[in-house]
């Protein structure tokens, strides 16, 4: 047993980290391969759909995570208008599955935090919310197709959104006075309250940005993962396929759950935000 | 690699996209997925009602469908029980007459026997009243034998 | 040696050691919302429904820390 112990101590703290470190050097000297490697991430006017076919080079000013996000939004819409119109009394497969969506928002997410009532109002938002980001993240995991949610400033621009409905939410329903109000502590002096309220305040932001932070950086590093086991084969040999090949595969599987779950997540917080900002203490 | 480049366009983009989308799936699309899920959930309700009523029916019928059997058996047994009596008596009457006519024909048998053993003894004193005449001629060896004689032999056997 | 490796090399470690000091956390959570569950298995729902909203606020803040990494090393 302590044999055994001090071999797997042997292996995973010094073993696993001098491969991973002469196998991480080549990735950070080849230019070539990182540069693989962000063009597969990151936003750009190349849309390179298969290997081997040669990349489409997409007009001025409109670049791939764009596209993407058109392909979204086409994507629910045409859905959902087509499967509204023809909705029928005892269901099939794909209406359940789309009605089942907005369902698990209204009944998981909107009823439990805002209550009933206030949450009837809020359905059709935080429903977008849910089905906008749950397709933009799975077709990401689809080839030759991003994460549009993978790109900071698609999800700032969504935090930002929530900021400002927390600001204008919390105004309209229970008045900039009350809001402010709820930030200070009861019972501390003066001095600490006023601190803590500041700090409140602040937090109010911070929220929104982790918010955009953690689905940018969940979606990013999760095909970032992916990636580099797969760059592995590239930069080690051929037979390191036969490791990364199944490694990629389970990441991919990871990704799957992560993408519904950060979909879920950023709706969920961003409902608890903004009712807790409107609503008297 | 720039993880961090700010697209101001890319992020309108992303608020005009969700723009849109909030406006069709608002007044389109969840107002008829929340009414039709309303259809469904009255129609469920309204199905389950009835089932409880069909039910209540069933069992409705089953206990009327027992009573009906109940009567039916009850009035079987009166029948059954009619009908062996019926049968007995219809049986005991039959033998009664079976017997009756027995006892006629035999009856009947007998009387005939009776008769017939008359006539036969009849013809058997006749037969013999001739063989005695004609033994008597043979004897005497001449016919003197009238019809007298014939009576008085007749007779004489008939005493006998 | 390479100065700007170096930096890399430091960013790595402080990239790893950020995201055990979220591993911990959400170690907790989850072991807290377990035992929560198994002394509460009628509040299976609301628990588990939590433990991912704050695992998920831990795990903002380990990608800070990996983001931060990120931007070291890829520049």
């Amino acid at each position: 047993m302590g044999r055994c112990k001090t071999v797997l101590k042997n292996v995973l703290g010094k073993i696993v980290p001098l491969c991973l470190f002469f196998f991480a050097q080549p990735l950070f000297a080849e230019d070539n391969v990182s540069s693989a490697l962000s063009s597969h991430v990151l936003n750009g006017h190349g849309w390179d759909i298969f290997p081997y076919i040669p990349e489409i080079n997409l007009p001025e000013h409109f670049t791939v995570h764009l596209l993407m996000l058109f392909i979204t939004t086409a994507l629910i819409a045409i859905f959902y208008l087509a499967f509204s119109k023809k909705q029928v009394l005892k269901p099939k497969k794909t209406q359940i599955a789309l009605e089942s969506l907005i369902l698990f928002v209204r009944d998981d997410i909107v009823y439990p935090v805002m209550g009933e009532e206030r949450g009837r109002k809020w359905l059709p938002f935080y429903s977008t919310l849910f089905l906008f980001l749950l397709t933009a993240n799975l077709i990401g995991l689809i080839p030759a197709f991003k994460t549009a949610t993978g790109n900071i400033n698609v999800t700032g621009a969504l935090a930002i959104m929530v900021l400002i409905l927390t600001f204008v939410v919390g105004f309209k329903e229970i008045g900039v006075k009350d809001f402010f109000k709820n930030l200070y502590p009861s019972g501390t002096g003066l001095g600490i309250g006023l601190f803590v309220a500041f700090l409140e305040f602040l937090s109010i932001f911070t929220k929104s940005m982790v918010l955009a932070i953690r689905l940018f950086a969940n979606m990013f590093a999760g095909h970032m993962a992916i990636l580099s086991f797969l760059v592995l084969i590239i930069i080690v040999s051929p037979f390191m396929g036969f490791v990364s090949v199944p490694f990629a595969a389970f990441t991919y599987l990871l990704e799957v759950l992560i993408d519904v779950l950060q979909a879920l997540v950023f709706t969920l917080l961003s409902c608890i935000f903004i009712s807790n900002a409107s609503e008297h203490e | 690699m720039d993880l961090f480049k700010l697209e101001p366009g890319l992020a309108i983009w992303t608020w005009i996209t969700f723009g849109i989308l909030f406006f069709i799936l608002a007044r389109y699309v969840i107002p008829a997925i929340l009414k039709n899920l309303q259809e469904r959930e009255d129609y469920i309700h309204s199905s389950v009602d009835k089932t409880a009523e069909v039910e209540k029916r069933l069992k409705d019928m089953e206990s009327e469908r027992d009573e009906i059997l109940k009567k039916a058996e009850v009035k079987a047994d009166e029948m059954l029980l009619r009908i062996r009596q019926e049968g007995e008596e219809l049986r005991q009457k039959l033998a009664k007459q079976a017997e009756k006519e027995a006892s006629e024909i035999l009856n009947q048998a007998r009387i005939q026997a009776e008769q017939e053993r008359g006539a036969m003894l009849e013809s058997l004193k006749g037969e013999l009243a001739d063989i005695i005449c004609s033994a008597t001629e043979e004897v005497v060896g001449m016919t003197v034998v009238g019809e007298k004689e014939r009576e008085i032999s007749r007779e004489l056997v008939n005493k006998l | 040696m390479d100065l700007s490796l170096l930096a890399k090399a430091i960013a790595v470690i402080g990239a790893g050691l950020g995201i055990a000091g979220g591993g911990i956390g959400i170690g907790i959570i989850g072991g807290r919302a377990m035992e929560a569950i198994s002394r509460q298995p009628s509040e299976k729902k609301d628990i588990r429904t939590n433990m991912i909203l704050m695992a998920a606020l831990i795990e903002g803040l380990a990608f800070f820390g990996a983001i931060v990494a990120l931007l070291v090393i890829f520049k």
